[in-house]
């Protein structure tokens, strides 16, 4: 069983998949870093990713980011995989741990952008359908506005009130209790 | 294989600590106008998804681009409300509701409206447990047929860690802690009408008693702190009697024959941020205040500095000092 899985993922490793950014600069990626993408996933499934995968949304600067988060958390995945199979050897559980405590390292290391980027950053993991990297992400954005007032919010991102005084008493007065 | 892989995340380690570089994270200042706004409202969902309830609806406040936003923010519907009306609803109800697969839906609010005499107190049990299960951060229970409303007893669940708002309206609460119950956290707001209950909340940000039977209303033990963040108590139109049971001042009672409202002690050794206790009673006789103990007062001076405090209009000498607003409202 395991031997069958660590020799899936060989062949996985072996093919390679080049994804195109916005600015035409390529990446060579595994397949098993590629196919964290759902949307990457579907493409290799309809063999259309022959000469490359062009991706017109996705900046070379976002993208370089977006493929470390992947090659980190594939790598994480086929850990996963391997010990799982050896569940009852303490020893694995012991590395398996470490290894979560790591990839909570890399994701908080990760998260260190600028908000421009972070946006870039979900915007690319929507449009290529990664979940884990859109969970994370906006998590951090939630974290960035838990417990605070609408006025802190706007000041935070420089959102413009366009809600008339009577509007904002309206929508405050509908549901008291979250503004008190 | 495993540590073949821990080894090799530790050499990506380093480079992203690398790549984590400062010019990144300048210019934080110089960010394009309002980008979360220009986020497709799917993702302005997700981001709220992972917010409580309170910080969720708050957004909605922001600007008219994020109005309701905040209702829909669940692929699925975020909030039910049952209405119980015959005498087949709510077995009807609660086979549907229990059927759906575990991991139950994630709700935001939960309403149940009981119409019928039907309902058993095992099986609104059941409908507040499935709430529960749903992490719910909203709740609301009302009994609209008085004899159903004798007979049933509302019980918190044993946990349910999201709990923001309680509200309930014309049902008893036999017992508000028991044992085995996980505190709650999260509860900031319990509004009751028409209710009596015992004990309550850490949390709690606001406490809106009206026309409730205040028998042994609520007690709080010598043990237990009074709810630290506690900004409002409102008590209207209650009978019986209210014990905010923490520090005794001695002789500071208020007692209304007629209404037989009596308060024990009003101002409380640990209520610091208690801003507004408002007691309204439609039959309050001006109360009868013998003298107060300086130290007592010390507590008084305390909880005053943070609020404004109703009480009467005739308080003794050594008491008036604190009580810059003092009246009934009758």
């Amino acid at each position: 069983m395991a031997s069958a899985g660590s020799g899936d993922e060989k062949a996985a490793a072996a093919a390679m998949i080049t994804l195109i950014s916005s600015d035409n600069e390529k990446f060579e990626v595994t397949e098993a870093t590629a196919t964290l993408s759902q949307t990457i996933r579907h493409m290799i499934e309809d063999g259309c990713t022959d000469g490359g995968v062009p991706l017109p949304n996705v900046t070379s600067k976002i993208l370089a980011r977006v493929i470390e988060y992947c090659k980190k958390h594939a790598t994480a995945a086929a850990g996963e995989e391997g010990s799982s199979s050896s569940f009852s050897d303490a020893a694995f559980l012991e590395v398996d741990r470490a290894f979560l405590e790591e990839l909570e390292e890399f994701d908080d290391a990760f998260l260190e952008v600028d908000r421009a980027t972070l946006f870039d950053l979900i915007l690319a993991a929507n449009y290529l359908d990664i979940k884990g990297l859109l969970n994370l992400t906006c998590q951090k954005v939630a974290d960035s506005v838990k417990g605070k007032t609408p006025e802190q919010i706007r000041e935070m991102y420089n959102i413009v009130n366009d809600l008339t005084p009577e509007e904002e008493a309206e929508i405050r007065r509908e549901t008291q209790w979250a503004f008190e | 294989m495993a540590i073949d892989a821990a080894a090799s995340g530790g050499e990506k380690k380093q480079r992203v600590d690398g790549q984590g570089d400062p010019s990144e994270s300048v210019g934080v200042d110089a960010i394009p106008a309002d980008p979360i706004s220009a986020l497709p409202d799917e993702l302005r969902q997700r981001i709220l998804t992972h917010l409580p309830l309170k910080d969720a609806i708050s957004t909605g406040a922001v600007a008219r681009g994020w109005c309701g936003l905040w209702r829909c923010r669940w692929a699925h519907r975020g909030s039910v409300e049952l209405h119980l009306r015959s005498r087949d609803a709510p077995r009807i109800e609660l086979d549907a509701l229990e059927c759906e697969p575990r991991p139950r839906r994630r709700l935001d609010r939960f309403s149940l409206v009981v119409d019928t005499c039907k309902l058993k107190s095992s099986e609104l049990r059941r409908f507040v447990e499935y709430a529960a299960e749903c992490r719910i951060e909203d709740l609301h229970v009302e009994v609209r047929k008085t004899t159903a409303a004798d007979k049933l007893n509302f019980h918190l669940p044993l946990a349910s860690p999201l709990l923001a708002r309680l509200s309930l309206r014309r049902i008893s609460i036999s017992n508000m802690y028991y044992k085995g119950a996980q505190p709650f956290h999260a509860l900031e707001v319990i509004l009751l009408h028409s209710v009596s209950i015992a004990r309550l909340c850490p949390n709690l940000l606001t406490l809106d008693l009206r026309g409730c039977d205040c028998e042994h209303l609520f007690f709080w033990g010598r043990a237990m702190d009074w709810p630290a963040k506690l900004r409002s108590v409102t008590v209207a139109e209650c009978d019986g009697t209210i014990k905010l049971d923490l520090v005794r001042l001695p002789g500071f009672v208020y007692k209304s024959m007629e209404s037989s409202l009596d308060v024990v002690p009003f101002l409380l050794r640990k209520a610091k941020s208690l801003q507004k206790l408002l007691i309204v009673s439609p039959n309050v006789t001006p109360p009868d205040v013998p003298g107060v103990q300086d130290e007592d007062l010390l507590f008084l001076k305390e909880a005053l500095a943070n609020g404004k405090i109703m009480l009467s209009e005739s308080d003794d000498a050594a008491t008036q000092p604190y009580h810059s607003e003092v009246f009934i409202e009758l």
